[in-house]
């Protein structure tokens, strides 16, 4: 699936009487799916091996035996004619579903799964959402499976998903099928629970509601979530993800496919790095001289500070957490040097299909290079603030937990030197220096990082920042307006426009619009996949899961052009 | 993946139970993961279960003998006994299985043919050391040897009847020279016990037809997988190979593997994840074990009769074994047990008629009603099919199959709805659990068996057509495809078995 198209032959084919081509050694699954041809299935997935065992995707063929075959396991031969939604194969599919609904606890209204179900999707597009077989239903057992990975054995329909990801992606292997016959279910071994750096995944996998990660259920019904296409800030992959919001506040991060950054992963870590922006210890007021003011007072006292210090006196300070745009812009509007923190390393871990989680947890590093070129932890700034050079530091910290400057730095810091200071959290600089704005998280601002292989990418508000927080590139550009900068404040866009044109070896060629949902590489990229072939047929999650976030967007765009007003045909929809 | 090093294929070897410190003691071991460990032993009976004590064989002819009453004088004696499923001693029937593998019983060990050396099999003859056919298979050559298999018409007598000549140049015909000769003998479909006889009184036969395999393909390798409950069969086997190790064999590598409690495994490609070291679950083919079979090298995989027919045919040529058989090919060794009156092997023309083979085991006790002629994946035929002949084609014609030919005759005694249910049972046991219509149509059968067992109400049968349309229609193998067959030909055959009021 993953080599290149040009080698491979094209083998035309035929489903339900229409026309296709199908690369040679492709199974009809695969042909049909990536012709847009939608066959249903649970145990397949591109990333795992071929199971066959879950039976749903069920068509018949000629060349071919009289009986159903699978579709994930037949490769398409030239000619051959794909009967997929004929009376005798809907039938036959109709009965694998019908056993899974035999065993099936009907519990979609308290499963959190449901409006994202595989099990519930099918049942719907099959006419069917019980099984005539009314005999009693097996009892599996419930509980733990590992740190964030809750089962239920009464839904699990056994396609093995998780166990084959355990084995063959993060090569962990922690679960496995005990027992046979109806009494087997999926267990890890005692003591060694499930918890590999992408247990997460294995809840995304399972098309039912039998895994799923307690630290978001119960919390909101998956039709009410509304996703923002972002990217993790959790290290300096950059995985691409789904931050899904309800009531302005996130509920989950859920990935996305983009096969060279993170394929159809993203890391537990990852998964709750929203939470940093929920902590006790951050900023959500303005401070003057470390007592909260209203923005506008501590803006006043920023501005008067700023256009009174020279710009050559002027240094700043950041991390490996800023956007790109808000490195261009601190380097834009200061003449001083700069001095980047960056968070230490931590946890690495490569799967076995080439997911990287990187030991960087700085989303940005990369960007760092690309806009600032050489910079250094703070030293020349500290030179210059003991030198009594450099007057005033404009602090930029979105480091979650705050960064962790060099002991000379603070020392010097903490002499008479001003600071204004934008930050996530409510650090020791917030509280002592002349005037303070609390920062934005990524969940809660537009811009771009650079991940570890050069590859540009979009981070995308999904959310609203606490209090009256006006974020790095309001206030950065205000600042600089005052010094004759910027005739307005840009979004985000319009710098990475100003930024591109500041640095065309970087940046040159590149738009903001332009790197959509899956990003573009750098000049000079370890990662130079074009945006076309960032994705496949396959989506991460439960297949349920993208119609759902389709079935979504029409609704909201029916609700739009319907002249009667918001809501009015959502029966319709 | 496994991390480097591991030995997977010695889990099962090593493992002899489920207990936390058991599993963990493996995985140190073999360096396989623990869950991986623990998935594969919970698979197997005589793993998950080791200190069960009795097993009580529950199969149907067991069960036609009273194995449910012995039983509960277990339970009344306060020994520990849990029901097994066959245990392939029907001719024994009601068998149990020391906690040991002995078995025990009443009645003395099976009846065969007398001796003749006119059959190829001749049970009742005796093994000669000489390995003339190994010989003459060497004079033959690889080609010689295959065109005397194809004209023997040879069909494999695992129950499928693939004809094993074409099986065997499947494997000459890949490229990859590794490959591997492997021997089923996890003889485990209820009524069945004709492979037993030959470990017991013809090892040698099959030793030789192995080591004919093995030169013919190419392999250097010869497996065994012999299910852990013939313990005597093994011990025969070993004490014959020991006879010739030195001599006829020099140069052949045999390996025994014994099976663990799963009737599964005799299914060819669960039987190869078995042997290494995985939960016994059928893969799904293509890839064909002739393409990728063990270790995904290419392998034969032949029944132990269909083996040991070999050197005979090596020796005295495929047209005369041919000629042996009645409506199809050679001589077959017909398991016969139920209410007859000696059960046993018999080894008859192939294509011979219920009738014959009753008349060679002394006759039908009682007035006979119904029989299931190859297993209980054949289903049940009325008596009134007494003169057809028991082979591939003829048993197709409706509905069944001559399977592995393990027949068993019930007579008015018995009823049908029970008969059926003892096979769903059965079934259910036996479901690897791997693919849905089975997992949960073999329970589904079961319970609903059960329900009208309990109630006589012949609505606990309604949706049993459909449901057994959609487990052959879906199922991954053989096992799930037939499993509602017993129920199925049952209902057809002896309506009034099902209407309520208790056989007719
Ligand atoms: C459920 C099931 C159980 C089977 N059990 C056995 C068995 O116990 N012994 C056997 O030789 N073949 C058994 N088979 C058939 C094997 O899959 C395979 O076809 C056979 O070993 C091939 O050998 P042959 O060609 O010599 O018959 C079984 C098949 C199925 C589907
Ligand atoms: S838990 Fe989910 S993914 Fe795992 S086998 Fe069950 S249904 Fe499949
Ligand atoms: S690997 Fe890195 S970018 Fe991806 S989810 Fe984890 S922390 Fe986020
Ligand atoms: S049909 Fe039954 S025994 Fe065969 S693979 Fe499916 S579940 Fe396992
Ligand atoms: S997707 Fe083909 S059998 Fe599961």
């Amino acid at each position: 699936m993953s080599e290149t198209t040009t080698e491979r032959l094209e083998v035309p084919f035929t489903i339900d009487g229409a026309s296709y081509t199908a690369l040679k050694g492709e199974t009809v699954l695969e042909a049909a799916l990536r012709n847009g041809y939608f066959i249903p299935h649970y145990c397949w997935h591109p990333s795992l091996s071929i199971a066959g065992n879950c039976r749903m995707c069920l068509v018949h063929t000629k060349p071919g035996p009289p009986k159903p075959q699978i579709a994930c396991n037949t490769v398409v031969s030239e000619g051959m004619e794909v009967d997929a939604s004929s009376e005798k194969t809907l039938t036959a599919r109709e009965g694998i579903l019908e056993f899974l609904l035999a065993n099936h606890p009907l519990d979609c209204p308290i499963c959190d799964q449901a409006g994202e179900c595989d099990l519930q999707q099918y049942s719907f597009d099959h006419g069917r959402t019980t099984s005539k077989f009314s005999e009693i239903k097996t009892q599996r057992p419930r509980h733990d499976l590992g740190p964030r990975i809750r089962f239920n054995g009464n839904r699990c329909i056994l396609c093995t998903r998780c166990v084959r990801f355990c084995d063959e992606v993060t090569g962990t292997g922690e679960l496995t099928v005990v027992n046979r016959s109806d009494s087997a279910w999926i267990d890890v071994f005692p003591g060694v629970p499930l918890d590999n750096p992408l247990s997460g995944c294995t809840a995304d996998l399972c098309p039912v509601g039998a895994l799923l990660d307690s630290d978001w259920i119960h919390t909101t019904r998956v039709w009410l979530l509304r996703g923002t296409k972002s990217v993790c800030s959790g290290c300096a992959t950059g995985c691409n993800v789904n931050v899904e919001a309800f009531d302005d506040s996130v509920k989950r991060m859920t990935p996305r496919e983009n096969q060279p950054v993170n394929k159809w992963w993203m890391c537990d870590e990852g998964r709750d790095s929203h939470r940093e922006a929920t902590t006790d210890s951050r900023l959500n007021v303005a401070r003057l001289d470390g007592q909260p003011v209203k923005h506008q007072d501590a803006l006043e006292a920023a501005l008067d500070l700023f256009s009174a210090t020279p710009a050559a006196k002027i240094a700043y300070l950041t991390t490996g957490h800023a956007t790109c745009e808000e490195l261009h812009l601190l380097e834009t509007i200061t003449d001083g040097p700069g001095g980047v923190n960056y968070r230490p390393d931590g946890g690495a871990f490569e799967t076995l299909d080439g997911f990287k989680l990187s030991a960087d947890k700085n989303p940005n590093r990369a960007g760092v290079v690309a806009v600032l070129g050489d910079v250094d932890a703070g030293e020349r700034v500290r030179k210059g603030i003991e030198s009594g050079q450099i007057e005033l530091v404009v602090v930029c910290d979105s480091q979650p937990g705050g960064a962790n400057w060099d002991e000379g730095l603070v020392e010097a810091l903490k002499g008479d030197v001003k600071a204004i200071v934008i930050s996530l959290e409510d650090t020791w600089l917030a509280q002592t220096k002349q005037v303070a704005f609390p920062g934005l998280h990524a969940i809660e601002k537009d811009g771009t990082f650079v991940n570890q292989n050069g590859r540009l990418q979009r981070v995308r508000a999904a959310v609203s920042a606490p209090g009256d927080t006006r974020g790095e590139l309001d206030v950065l550009q205000e600042l600089g307006r005052s010094a004759g900068h910027f005739p307005r404040v840009l979004s985000a866009g319009g710098v990475f426009r100003r930024l591109a044109a500041a640095s065309p070896d970087a940046f040159g060629g590149l738009t903001y619009r332009g790197l959509g949902a899956v990003g573009l590489p750098l000049a000079g990229a370890a990662d130079q996949t074009p945006a076309d072939k960032c994705q496949t047929y396959y989506n991460a999650g439960p297949v349920s899961r993208e119609t759902r976030a389709q079935d979504e967007q029409t609704r909201v765009a029916v609700h739009r052009e319907s002249p009667l007003g918001y809501g009015t045909v959502r029966g319709n929809v | 993946m496994l991390p480097k090093g591991a030995q997977r294929d010695r889990v099962l070897k090593v493992v002899h139970d489920t207990s936390q410190e058991e599993v963990e003691r493996v995985s140190r071991e073999t360096g396989v993961p623990a869950a991986d460990v623990y998935g594969a032993a919970s698979f197997y009976t005589l793993i998950s279960q080791p200190d069960a004590g009795a097993r009580v064989c529950q199969g149907l002819s067991c069960r036609m003998a009273g194995s449910q009453e012995l039983f509960a004088d277990y339970l009344e004696r306060g020994e520990p006994a849990i029901y097994a499923s066959c245990i392939g001693q029907c001719d024994r029937a009601p068998a149990v299985l020391s906690p040991k593998m002995a078995v025990v019983s009443q009645r003395s060990a099976g009846a065969v043919s007398a001796a003749n050396p006119e059959l190829p099999m001749n049970l009742g003859g005796s093994d000669s050391l000489d390995y003339s056919a190994l010989a003459r298979s060497r004079e033959l050559g690889g080609e010689g040897v295959l065109a005397a298999l194809d004209a023997s018409g040879l069909q494999g007598r695992g129950g499928a009847g693939f004809p094993a000549g074409r099986k065997w140049r499947a494997v000459l015909g890949e490229t990859e020279t590794e490959r591997y000769v492997i021997c089923n003998a996890d003889e485990a479909e209820p009524g069945t016990f004709k492979d037993r006889e030959v470990m017991l009184r013809r090892p040698h036969l099959l030793l030789e037809g192995l080591a004919i395999c093995a030169e013919t393909i190419g392999a250097k390798e010869v497996y065994l997988y012999i299910r852990g409950e013939f313990q005597e069969p093994i011990a025969r086997l070993k004490a014959a190979l020991a006879e010739v190790a030195d001599g006829p064999l020099a140069g052949l590598n045999y390996h025994f593997v014994e099976g663990h409690g799963a009737y599964i495994c005799g299914e060819e490609t669960a039987l190869l994840e078995a042997m290494e070291g995985r939960r016994g679950m059928p893969r799904i083919k293509p890839p064909y074990p002739t393409q990728e079979g063990f270790r995904g090298k290419p392998t034969v995989i032949n029944n132990v009769e269909t083996l040991a027919c070999v050197p005979p045919i090596v020796l005295r040529g495929g047209e005369w074994f041919k000629g042996l058989g009645r409506t199809e090919a050679g001589t077959k060794l017909y398991c016969i047990s139920g209410h007859v009156e000696t059960p046993g092997v018999y080894e008859l023309p192939l294509g011979v008629s219920l009738d014959e083979l009753v008349a060679v085991a002394g006759g039908y006790v009682g007035e006979p009603v119904a029989f299931s002629p190859g297993g209980a994946s054949s289903g049940f035929l009325p008596i009134s099919e007494r003169e057809r002949a028991l082979d591939f084609a003829s048993l197709s014609e409706v509905g069944s199959m001559l399977g592995s030919a393990g027949v068993v005759v019930l007579n008015e005694t018995f009823d049908l709805a029970e008969a059926a249910c003892s096979q769903a049972i059965f079934f259910e046991d036996e479901s690897c659990g791997q693919c849905a219509p089975c997992r949960i149509g073999t329970r589904l059968v079961h319970q609903a068996l059960k329900g009208y067992l309990e109630t006589r109400d012949p609505n606990a049968l309604e949706h049993i057509e459909d449901l057994a349309w959609e487990m052959e229609e879906g199922s991954i193998c053989g096992l799930g495809m037939v499993a509602a067959l017993p129920l199925t030909s049952a209902i057809k055959h002896f309506p009034a078995a099902f209407s309520g009021g208790g056989q007719a």
